[in-house]
C-alpha cells in the first residue's frame, strides 16, 4: 500500500522535551478527512482530526505517527524536526478494488462485465514458490486453467495449458489450444522462459468470449495478460532474492532388483513360452544371456533408473532497483537461472535482464521504454528413462571385456536393449554424442502518451515492439554408437563407423514487431461513467531457418558439428516464413451510478496467412453487469457487501495455422532417364482458398460476490463456448490427388462451471495475531465434439472418424475429444474361466477382454468407447496462515477422475514385459502365475497382439504447493537500515496420491514404451524443495 | 509548456490524417512465399519439364517398391498367372477382399489419382496464357505427355474398379462429391487424350523412359478394344487397328521384333533372343532395343546412395518380381542339411559370390522375410506350353527347371540325395510350394552387377511391340478379320520359335493364354481381365476359377474363392467416407 507524504515545511523546532505536531489529513482527491485517529505508536497519546482534516499533538521529539480511520489504510509516519505534515491517506483496497488488467486497459475489479481472474504475484507465498515459469503460478489458483508440472528443466508448460477446455481438434498436438500470451499490453510470441518470474507483479487471465474478444483472431483460448513489476517508493529500493533449490521424481518407479524374483518370473517364462521343456531342472545360465550370466557371477547388480538419475539443484538469483521519483519510474532487474532436471545431463541456465523505464515529461506528454535481454543454454543429450527401465539389472554399466574397461558397453545386458548412455538412432545417449542448445532474444518497447489539449480526457498512446530471438541446435553423433560392444572387433575398428555418423548444425531466428496506437476516452457526468477506447495495431513475424546436416566421414572428425564440411554428404535445408496481422478495434466501457454496467467491444482482424477474400474477420462482444448491492432494496442486508450479476457474450478466432497453408505448395524428388538423374517437382499440399479463422462464441453467467464485511467473497461463472469451423485437418477423396486438407469443419462445445471461493475464517486485528485465508478453487468442463464430417456409419451411429488409430482420441460425435477408443479390459483370465477360454482360445494369464460386438472374436470390430481423458473436475484447496513474522501458504490439488474419466495409457506399469532381458524390468509388474492368479498383471509371455494399452484412471491427490515464510519486523530493520528481510522454503509437487502406476498422474508420463516406439517422451515430473532469502535496502 | 501543447496539437492532427488517407491494407496482408507453389513453379516450358517428371517418378515409386506386394496386383498377383503363397492375402483368400481392407485396394487408386493430379497440373500450366513456349511443338509435346498420363492414370484406375470419375481439372478448392461415370465415358475421355498424344508426342526421345507417339497408340489401340467391346460399335475396332497399326508399320518410329541375338550379354552360349530381351542394359531402344515402347527406368547407382536418385522408399526394396517369386533358397525346415552339416540353398549360380559363399537371397533369411511371397500357377508353368512346339519363352535359359544349388549342383541331384538319405519325409509340403519350383529369369538374374544381392540393375517394360501385335490381333479377331488375327499372333509366336496356329485357333482364350507366354509379369494383366468383363460375363472370375490355384486350406468349394462380382475391386471406404457431400456408390456385391 502506498502512502505519499509531502512534508511542506522544514521549520527546525529546538524544544528538547515536548514539541507541538500538526497535520493534515486529505484522501487522495484533496478532500479532508475527519475523525482519523492519530497517535504516537507505544504511547496512549492521541488525537482525532477535525472536520477539515486538521489535527495537532504534542509529542517528544521522536516518535512514529499512527493514523487510521475505517475505510482507509493505517499509515505509520516517522516524525522529523519537521513539525507540519500533510498526511494523503489511500482508501483501503479489499480484492474488489484491485486493478484488473483486461486488454489495452485497466478497470476495478468491482466493475468488471466479463470473466477475468487476477493473480497477484509480488509479495505473495506464490512468489516464493520455485517455479521457474510464470505460468506454472496459474495451476493452482485460477478455475478452468490446466497446467502441466514442470518435468525438464527449462521446461516452458505453454504449448500444452488450457483454459477451459480444448476448443480445437489438434491430433498432431501443434499447439492450437495454447492461449495468447500479453505482457505488459504487447503481445507476445517467445517463450515464457523470457520472462523473469521474479519480475511478474501480476497474472491476469481473460477467460470468457467478451474480455478476450479485444484481441480478436488470437483469443479464442483465453488471453493471459502479465504484468511486470514497478517502482513504487520515492528512494531507490534494492533487492535480492536467492534461493537454492533440490529437485527429485515426484514419483519414482521401482526397478526389479530382487534378483530371485527375477530369475523366477524369466523361469517361468522361459517353460510356459515352450523355450525350454516343461520339467526341466532350473538352471539360470539356460535363461540369461552371456552378459547377464557375466554380471550375475561378479555380483553386478544395476539399478539404471539410479544410473541415469542426478542430483538436480536449482539456483535462482535475482537483483532488482526500482524507484519512483521525480516523475520517472523505473525498474531494473537481473535474474540468473541455473537448474538441473533429474535425468543426467537435463540442464538449463538462463540470464535475463530488463529494464522498464517511464518519464512523464509533463501534464501532456509520457514517454517510456523498456528493454530485455534473454539468454538460455539448454545443451545436453540426455540418456532414455525408458532405455534404463528395459535394463536388466544383472548389467554392467561398464564393459567387461578385458582391455575394453573405457567402453561404455552399447548392449550391457546382452540383448537388443540398448544401454540408455549410448543411444540409438532416434534417441542418442550422452555416452558418444553430444550437442548445443542455445537462445538468446532481445525485446525492446517504446511508447509515448499524448494527452489531448483540446479534448480533456482524450489520450493518445502509441507503442512499438520490437523483438530478435536467435537460436541454434548443433548436435554431433560420433562412430562409437555404432558399434556393438558385444563384439570385441567392433570397438577395435570403431573408426570404420565414421561412415554412418553425422552431424547437424541449426540456426533459427525470429524477428516481429508490433505497433500500437490507441485512443482513450473517459468521462464521467453525473452518475454516467464512460470509458472508451479506439485503437489500431499491426505486426509482423519472420522466421529463418539454416540446417545443415553431414552423414558420413570419411576421416575421423574432432570438429563436431564445426566439421561438416568434411562428411561425404552434406545436405542444407533453408527456410523462411512471415505473416502479418492487421487490427482495428474498439471497447467501450459504460456504468450508471456504479449499478448498472455495460461493456461493448469489436476487433477487426486481417491476418495475411488466408487467401484474399478471406483474411479478415469480425470479433464482437458484449457484456452487462448489475451490482445488485448497490440497489437499495438490498441495503438493509448487512451482510452481503457486494453482489454483482455479469452476463456476458462475444465472438473470438483462432488462426493457428502455419502461413501458406493455403496454398498448394510443392515438393521436390528426383527421377531417372536412363542413368541420368533429374529433378521432379509435383504439388505435395491441396490448395484451401477457402481457409478463414476458427471462431468460438462464449455465453457466461457470472457472480461476484462479498459477504460478511469481506470475509467471504470469490465467484460463480457458468459458461458454454462454441467453436465452430475447427481448422482441421480432415480426409477428403483422395480423387483431389491429396487424401488431407487443411479444412474448416465441424464444431466442438466446451461447457462448464467455475467456483472461487475465499473465506477468512479467523481474522487477525493486525499481523501480531493469527490469521487464516483459506480458499477453494473449483472447475468442472465438459468438452464434446457436436460436429464433424462423415460421422455416422450405416446404421447411424457416430463412429471413429478422424483417427483410424484405435487408441489415439477418438474424435465422437457428441463425446470428448479426448474420448478413449480400446478394448474393454474385463480382468485376467483364470483357470477357471473355462467358457472364456473355449470361446476365444485363450490361456490362463491372458487379459480378459470384452467381446463388445459378441461375434465370438476379439478383433478391432471390438473397439468401444470406455470414456475419456479429461478429469471430472479440479479442486484446489489453498491456505494461508499468518502469525507474527510467520506465513504459511499451502496448496492442495485434487484432479478427479473413476473408470471412465481422466484415463491415462497405463501400459507398461501393467505390462509383465520382464521376462526377457529386452523388457520393462519393474519391481511392481507382478505376472500372473497359476500361484500368483492377480487380476491386474498378465503372464509373463502373453503378447499384447491386439495393441491394448491398459487404459487406468490418472485420478491423483496432492500436496501441489507449500511455502513458509519469515519476514522480520521493520523496527528491527530499521536498525540495520534494511526495507524488507524474509527467508523462505518451499517444494512442489512434494506428496502425490494416485492409482495410476506411470509416473506423475498430473501430466500422465508413462514409464517405459518400447524404447523405439513414438511413446518414449516422458520426462518424470519434479519435486522440488526449495530455501531463499529475500532483502531489500 | 506551450511548445509540447502544440505539438500534441499536431500528433492528434496527424493520427486525423493518417487515419483519412490510411495506408493500403491489403498490401500489408500480402503474403511473402518462400516456397514453391504451384503459382511459381509452372511458369515457364522447362518447369513444366520438371512436372512431367514427377509422373515418372510416381511410375517407378509404382514399379519397384514394393508396398506390401500392392504392386504386383497389377500384374495379376492371384489371378491365372500367379498367387501369394499365403492363404491370407486378400487375392489368395477373396473374401478377405472387402472395402475396408486396409490397403491393398487403396495404394493404387492412391498413386493413381496423384498421376492423374499431377497430369491436370501439367495441362493447366500448358494452357496457362502467362506460359511462353518457343513454339506450338514445344507446348504439344508437354501437353501431349500431359494427356498420356491422365488417359494412362484413368485407364488404370477404370481396370481396377469399374466406373470412375473423370476428372480433367486441378481442384483449388476440396471437392467432396465425386459422382462415378461410366466406364465407357472414361474410355471416351482416354480416347480424346490418347488422339492429342498420338498426334503431338515426338517419335523418339533422348531420354530413356520418356514417353513417344508409339506409346500413345499402342494404348490408344486397347481402349479403342475397350470401346468397341461395350458399344458394341465395330468402327471403334477399325480405330485400334489403325492405331496399333501405327505402331506396328513404322508411321511411329522404326519398331521391330528383337529376332536375333542381341545387347551386352548376346555372345552368352545357351541363351537366347527373349533371354536376352531381359537382361540390364538390354531394355530401352535407346540400347538398341527395337521393341520396347515404354520402359520404366531403373538404376542402381541413382537408387543405392546416390543424392539425386530414384524415388523415395523405391529403392529400399527388391527389385521386380525377383524378390516375390524366388525362394529363400533353403528349406523352411531348417533340420534338413546336408552331408556337411549345412541346410540346402538353392538357385546360387556360382556368378555370384558372396562372404558367405550361399545364394543371392541369404539376405532374407536374416530379415525373416521369406522371399518366396508369391508363386506361379501350374497354368503358367505347365499348361499354357502343353502343344507349343520348342518354344523359346520355355526354354531352360528362361523358365529353369532344374534349379542349381550354390556351385551348380542341379535340383534333381539333391533331390535324389535327400531321397537317399531318408530324410524325405523332413520336406513338409510347404516347402515344396514356396520353395521349389522353377526359376524365371526374365526376372531374375545370375549377375548382380553392383555386388548387392538385394538389387540388380534393370528396367521394367510396360509397353512392348509383341503386346501391339497381340492387341491388333484381338481387333482383327472382334472385327471377324480372323486370318489378319492369326498372322499378328504368329508374327508374335515365329519370333519364340513357338509353333504356327491356325484360324481356328484364334479365340479370346488364346490370346489371352498367349499374352501369358509372352506377357507374364509385365502386363497390367487385372486391367486386361477386367476391360474384358462384364457383370454378365466376369472373364477375370472365370479365368481365376479355371486356372487360379486351389488352396488346399480352404473348403473345398472355396477353391479358390472368389465370387462373380470380384471381377472390380472394391471401391476404398475411404474414398465413400470422405466424399461427405455426394454418393460414390460402391460396386455391386461388396
Amino acid at each position: 500500500m502506498l502512502i505519499a507524504i509531502l512534508i511542506t515545511s522544514s521549520n527546525l523546532f529546538a524544544q528538547v522535551s515536548t514539541r507541538t505536531v500538526k497535520g493534515n489529513i486529505t484522501n487522495e482527491n484533496a478532500q479532508p478527512i475527519s475523525g482519523a485517529s492519530i497517535s504516537i505508536k507505544g504511547t496512549s497519546n492521541g488525537t482525532v482530526s477535525d472536520s477539515a482534516g486538521f489535527f495537532q499533538l504534542q509529542t517528544r521529539e521522536k516518535g512514529i505517527l499512527i493514523i487510521s480511520i475505517v475505510g482507509y489504510a493505517t499509515q505509520e509516519l516517522t516524525l522529523t524536526n519537521a513539525s507540519d505534515y500533510k498526511v494523503i491517506l489511500k482508501e483501503r483496497e479489499n480484492e474488489l478494488d484491485e486493478v484488473v488488467v483486461i486488454g489495452y486497459g485497466t478497470v476495478k475489479k468491482k466493475d468488471l462485465t466479463g470473466s477475468v481472474q487476477t493473480v497477484n504475484i509480488e509479495n505473495t507465498p506464490i512468489a516464493n514458490l520455485a517455479n521457474t515459469n510464470p505460468l506454472q503460478s496459474l495451476s493452482g489458483t485460477v478455475a478452468g486453467v490446466v497446467v502441466n508440472p514442470q518435468s525438464k528443466a527449462g521446461q516452458d508448460p505453454l504449448s500444452t495449458m488450457t483454459i477451459r477446455g480444448d476448443n480445437s481438434i489438434d491430433p498432431s498436438g501443434s499447439g492450437l489450444n495454447q492461449p495468447l500470451i500479453v505482457v505488459d499490453d504487447i503481445i507476445f510470441n517467445g517463450t515464457l522462459n523470457q520472462i523473469n518470474m521474479q519480475d511478474v507483479a501480476s497474472i491476469n487471465v481473460l477467460k470468457d468470449a467478451s474480455s478476450a474478444a479485444i484481441y480478436g483472431s488470437r483469443s479464442a483460448n483465453g488471453v493471459i495478460i502479465i504484468t511486470t513489476k514497478k517502482g513504487k517508493s520515492g528512494k531507490p529500493l534494492f533487492t535480492l532474492n536467492s534461493s537454492y533449490a533440490f529437485q527429485n521424481w515426484s514419483r519414482k518407479p521401482e526397478m526389479q532388483m530382487d534378483i530371485d524374483k527375477l530369475l523366477k518370473v524369466r523361469w517361468d517364462y522361459f517353460i510356459d513360452a515352450g523355450r525350454i521343456p516343461v520339467g526341466t531342472d532350473f538352471n539360470r545360465s539356460l535363461i540369461l544371456t552371456t552378459q547377464e550370466a557375466e554380471a550375475y557371477d561378479k555380483g553386478i547388480r544395476t539399478n539404471w533408473l539410479d544410473e541415469i538419475s542426478q542430483y538436480a539443484p536449482i539456483q535462482n538469483h535475482n537483483f532488482s532497483v526500482a524507484g519512483n521519483s521525480s516523475n520517472i519510474n523505473y525498474y531494473i532487474s537481473t535474474g540468473l537461472l541455473d537448474q538441473k532436471g533429474v535425468i543426467y545431463n537435463d540442464q538449463y541456465k538462463k540470464v535475463t535482464f530488463l529494464a522498464k523505464i517511464e518519464t512523464k515529461i509533463n501534464q501532456y506528454f509520457t514517454l517510456g521504454v523498456k528493454g530485455n535481454y534473454y539468454s538460455a543454454d539448454n545443451s545436453g543429450l540426455s540418456p532414455s528413462m525408458q532405455s534404463a527401465t528395459w535394463m536388466s539389472p544383472l548389467s554392467s554399466t561398464k564393459t567387461l571385456t578385458p582391455g575394453y574397461e573405457d567402453w561404455i558397453p552399447s548392449n550391457p545386458s546382452g540383448s537388443s536393449a540398448r544401454n540408455p548412455y549410448v543411444g540409438f538412432d532416434r534417441q542418442v545417449g550422452p555416452a558418444y554424442g553430444s550437442d548445443e542448445n542455445k537462445a538468446q532474444n532481445i525485446d525492446g518497447s517504446g511508447w509515448l502518451i499524448v494527452k489531448n489539449p483540446w479534448i480533456k480526457d482524450l489520450t493518445y498512446k502509441i507503442s512499438l515492439n520490437g523483438t530478435y530471438s536467435h537460436s541454434i541446435y548443433n548436435l554431433d553423433v560420433g562412430p562409437k554408437i555404432f558399434a556393438d560392444t558385444r563384439t570385441p572387433a567392433n570397438m577395435d575398428n570403431f573408426n570404420n563407423f565414421w561412415g554412418q555418423a553425422y552431424a547437424n548444425a541449426n540456426s533459427t531466428n525470429v524477428r516481429t514487431w508490433i505497433l500500437d496506437q490507441i485512443l482513450t476516452y473517459t468521462k464521467t457526468i453525473g452518475s454516467h461513467h464512460i470509458d472508451a477506447m479506439a485503437g489500431h495495431s499491426r505486426d509482423a513475424y519472420r522466421y529463418n531457418t539454416l540446417q545443415t546436416e553431414g552423414n558420413g566421414f570419411n576421416m575421423p572428425n574432432p570438429l563436431k558439428w564445426n566439421g561438416i564440411n568434411l562428411a561425404t554428404t552434406q545436405k542444407v535445408f533453408k527456410g523462411e516464413s512471415r505473416y502479418q496481422n492487421l487490427a482495428n478495434m474498439m471497447r467501450v466501457n459504460y456504468n450508471y451510478a456504479n449499478k448498472y454496467y455495460f461493456t461493448g467491444t469489436f476487433r477487426r482482424d486481417g491476418f495475411s496467412g488466408f487467401a484474399p477474400g478471406n483474411k479478415y474477420g469480425n470479433f464482437p462482444g458484449a457484456s452487462v453487469g448489475w451490482a445488485i448491492s448497490q440497489e437499495k432494496f438490498m441495503s438493509n442486508i448487512t451482510w452481503i457487501d457486494f453482489l454483482k450479476l455479469r452476463l456476458s457474450w462475444g465472438q473470438t478466432g483462432n488462426q493457428s495455422i502455419s502461413p501458406y497453408e493455403t496454398l498448394a505448395t510443392m515438393g521436390l524428388d528426383y527421377t531417372v532417364y536412363g542413368s541420368n538423374s533429374a529433378i521432379a517437382i509435383y504439388p505435395n499440399r491441396m490448395p484451401n482458398e477457402g481457409l478463414s479463422w476458427s471462431t468460438t462464441t462464449t455465453k457466461n453467467i457470472g457472480l461476484d460476490y462479498t459477504f460478511i464485511k469481506g470475509r467471504v467473497f470469490g465467484s460463480v461463472d457458468i459458461y458454454k463456448s462454441i467453436t465452430r469451423d475447427q481448422l482441421l485437418t480432415r480426409t477428403i477423396p483422395i480423387l483431389n490427388g491429396f487424401s488431407t486438407v487443411r479444412t474448416n469443419v465441424g464444431r466442438v462445445d466446451n461447457q462448464g462451471v467455475e467456483v472461487v471461493l475465499t473465506t477468512i475464517p479467523i481474522k487477525g486485528i493486525d499481523k501480531k495475531h493469527f490469521n487464516w485465508e483459506t480458499g477453494i478453487v473449483f472447475s468442472k468442463n465438459i468438452n464434446k465434439i457436436v460436429e464433424l464430417y462423415g460421422t455416422v456409419d450405416a446404421q447411424g451411429n457416430a463412429k471413429n472418424d478422424i483417427s483410424a488409430a484405435p487408441t489415439s482420441d477418438a474424435y465422437l460425435i457428441g463425446k470428448s475429444i479426448h474420448s478413449v477408443w480400446d478394448f474393454k479390459m474385463l480382468g485376467i483370465v483364470q483357470k477357471d474361466d473355462v467358457e472364456y477360454i473355449n470361446k476365444y482360445q485363450a490361456r490362463p494369464g491372458d487379459v480378459k477382454f470384452l467381446d463388445y460386438n459378441n461375434d465370438g472374436k476379439l478383433n478391432s470390430s471390438d473397439y468401444h468407447y470406455q470414456g475419456d481423458r479429461d478429469p471430472l473436475f479440479i479442486l484446489n484447496f489453498n491456505n494461508t496462515f499468518t502469525y507474527n513474522n510467520f506465513s504459511l501458504y499451502f496448496s492442495l490439488k485434487w484432479n478427479a477422475g473413476n473408470s471412465t474419466h481422466y484415463l491415462g495409457k497405463d501400459r507398461y506399469g501393467r505390462m509383465a514385459s520382464m521376462a526377457i532381458a529386452n523388457g520393462a524390468q519393474l519391481k511392481n509388474v507382478d505376472p500372473w502365475t497359476p500361484e500368483n492368479p492377480t487380476n491386474l498383471y498378465p503372464r509373463a509371455e502373453w503378447v499384447n497382439s491386439q495393441g491394448y494399452w491398459f487404459w487406468n484412471t490418472r485420478a491423483f491427490a496432492k500436496l501441489k504447493d507449500l511455502t513458509l515464510s519469515y519476514t522480520f519486523d521493520k523496527v528491527a530493520l530499521d536498525k540495520i537500515k534494511l526495507q524488507n528481510l524474509r527467508f523462505y522454503v518451499s517444494g512442489n509437487n512434494l506428496f502425490t496420491i494416485s492409482n495410476w502406476t506411470g509416473l506423475d498422474p498430473e501430466d500422465g508420463g508413462t514409464i517405459a514404451a518400447n524404447p523405439g516406439s513414438i511413446f518414449y517422451g516422458s520426462y518424470p515430473v519434479l519435486r522440488t524443495y526449495s530455501f531463499g532469502a529475500v532483502v531489500s535496502f | 509548456m506551450k511548445r509540447y501543447i502544440y505539438l500534441s496539437k499536431y500528433i492528434f492532427l496527424s493520427i486525423a490524417i493518417i487515419t483519412a488517407v490510411s495506408c493500403n491494407k491489403d498490401r500489408f496482408l500480402e503474403e511473402p512465399v518462400f516456397q514453391l507453389t504451384t503459382e511459381t513453379s509452372y511458369s515457364t516450358p522447362a518447369q513444366i519439364d520438371l512436372a512431367i517428371n514427377s509422373m515418372h517418378n510416381k511410375m517407378q515409386y509404382l514399379s519397384f517398391s514394393s508396398y506390401q506386394y500392392h504392386n504386383y496386383i497389377m500384374t495379376g498377383l492371384g489371378l491365372d498367372g500367379f498367387f501369394s503363397t499365403t492363404n491370407s492375402f486378400v487375392t489368395s483368400n477373396w473374401s478377405l477382399l472387402t472395402p475396408t481392407e486396409p490397403g491393398y485396394v487403396s495404394h493404387w487408386a492412391t498413386n493413381l489419382s496423384q498421376v492423374l493430379t499431377y497430369a491436370n497440373n501439367v495441362i493447366e500450366a500448358c494452357n496457362n496464357p502467362a506460359v511462353k513456349f518457343s513454339n506450338d511443338v514445344q507446348k504439344n509435346e508437354l501437353l501431349a505427355e500431359g494427356m498420356f498420363f491422365r488417359a494412362w492414370s484413368h485407364r488404370c484406375l477404370v481396370g481396377l474398379f469399374g466406373d470412375w470419375p473423370i476428372i480433367t481439372e486441378v481442384q483449388k478448392v476440396p471437392k467432396l462429391d465425386f459422382v462415378r461415370a461410366p466406364r465407357v465415358d472414361v474410355w471416351k475421355q482416354c480416347k480424346a487424350d490418347l488422339s492429342f498424344a498420338a498426334a503431338n508426342l515426338p517419335n523418339t526421345t533422348s531420354r530413356p523412359g520418356r514417353i513417344v507417339r508409339a506409346a500413345a497408340d499402342h494404348l490408344l489401340a486397347e481402349i479403342c478394344i475397350s470401346l468397341g467391346d461395350h458399344t458394341k460399335d465395330a468402327k471403334y475396332y477399325d480405330e485400334a487397328i489403325t492405331a496399333a497399326s501405327n505402331v506396328i508399320g513404322g508411321k511411329d518410329g522404326d519398331y521391330q521384333l528383337m529376332k536375333g541375338r542381341f545387347g551386352k550379354r548376346a555372345t552368352e552360349a545357351g541363351k537366347n533372343v527373349y533371354w536376352d530381351l531381359f537382361r540390364a542394359g538390354n531394355f530401352n531402344y535407346q540400347e538398341g532395343n527395337k521393341e520396347a515402347i515404354w520402359v520404366v527406368q531403373y538404376d542402381y547407382a541413382n537408387a543405392i546412395g546416390g543424392t539425386g536418385g530414384m524415388p523415395n522408399s523405391a529403392t529400399s526394396n527388391k527389385l521386380l518380381l525377383e524378390f516375390a517369386f524366388q525362394s529363400t533358397s533353403y528349406f523352411v525346415n531348417r533340420q534338413l542339411k546336408d552331408a556337411s552339416g549345412n541346410s540346402y540353398f538353392f538357385f546360387g549360380d556360382g556368378a555370384v559370390k558372396f562372404a558367405n559363399g550361399q545364394s543371392s537371397q541369404t539376405g532374407n533369411d536374416e530379415r525373416g522375410v521369406g522371399a518366396s511371397q508369391n508363386r506361379p500357377t501350374n497354368y503358367f508353368f505347365y499348361t499354357i506350353w502343353e502343344n507349343n512346339g520348342q518354344d523359346i519363352r520355355n526354354a531352360e535359359a528362361n523358365i529353369e527347371r532344374n534349379i542349381k544349388q550354390a556351385g551348380g549342383k542341379p535340383w534333381n541331384d539333391v533331390f535324389a540325395e535327400i531321397k537317399a538319405r531318408g530324410d524325405w519325409n523332413k520336406i513338409i509340403p510347404s516347402d515344396t510350394i514356396r520353395s521349389i519350383y522353377p526359376r524365371i529369369w526374365k526376372f531374375s538374374t545370375d549377375k548382380h552387377i553392383n555386388g548387392n544381392q538385394e538389387f540388380y540393375d534393370a528396367d521394367i517394360y510396360i509397353m512392348r511391340l509383341p503386346e501391339t501385335y497381340l492387341l491388333r490381333a484381338e481387333a482383327y479377331m472382334k472385327k471377324g478379320a480372323t486370318d489378319l488375327a492369326k498372322n499378328d499372333i504368329n508374327e508374335v509366336r515365329s519370333r519364340s520359335n513357338a509353333r504356327l496356329i491356325s484360324d481356328a485357333e484364334v479365340t479370346m482364350d488364346y490370346i489371352l493364354d498367349e499374352r501369358t507366354r509372352e506377357l507374364f509379369g509385365e502386363e497390367y494383366r487385372l486391367v486386361t481381365l477386367t476391360r474384358l468383363s462384364t457383370k454378365e460375363n466376369p472373364v477375370l472370375v472365370n479365368r481365376v476359377k479355371k486356372y487360379g490355384w486351389k488352396w488346399p486350406d480352404l473348403p473345398n468349394e472355396n477353391r479358390p474363392n472368389i465370387q462373380n462380382h470380384q471381377w472390380v475391386y472394391p471401391i476404398p471406404q475411404s474414398i465413400i467416407d470422405a466424399n461427405t457431400d455426394g454418393e460414390f456408390k460402391q460396386n455391386e456385391g461388396y
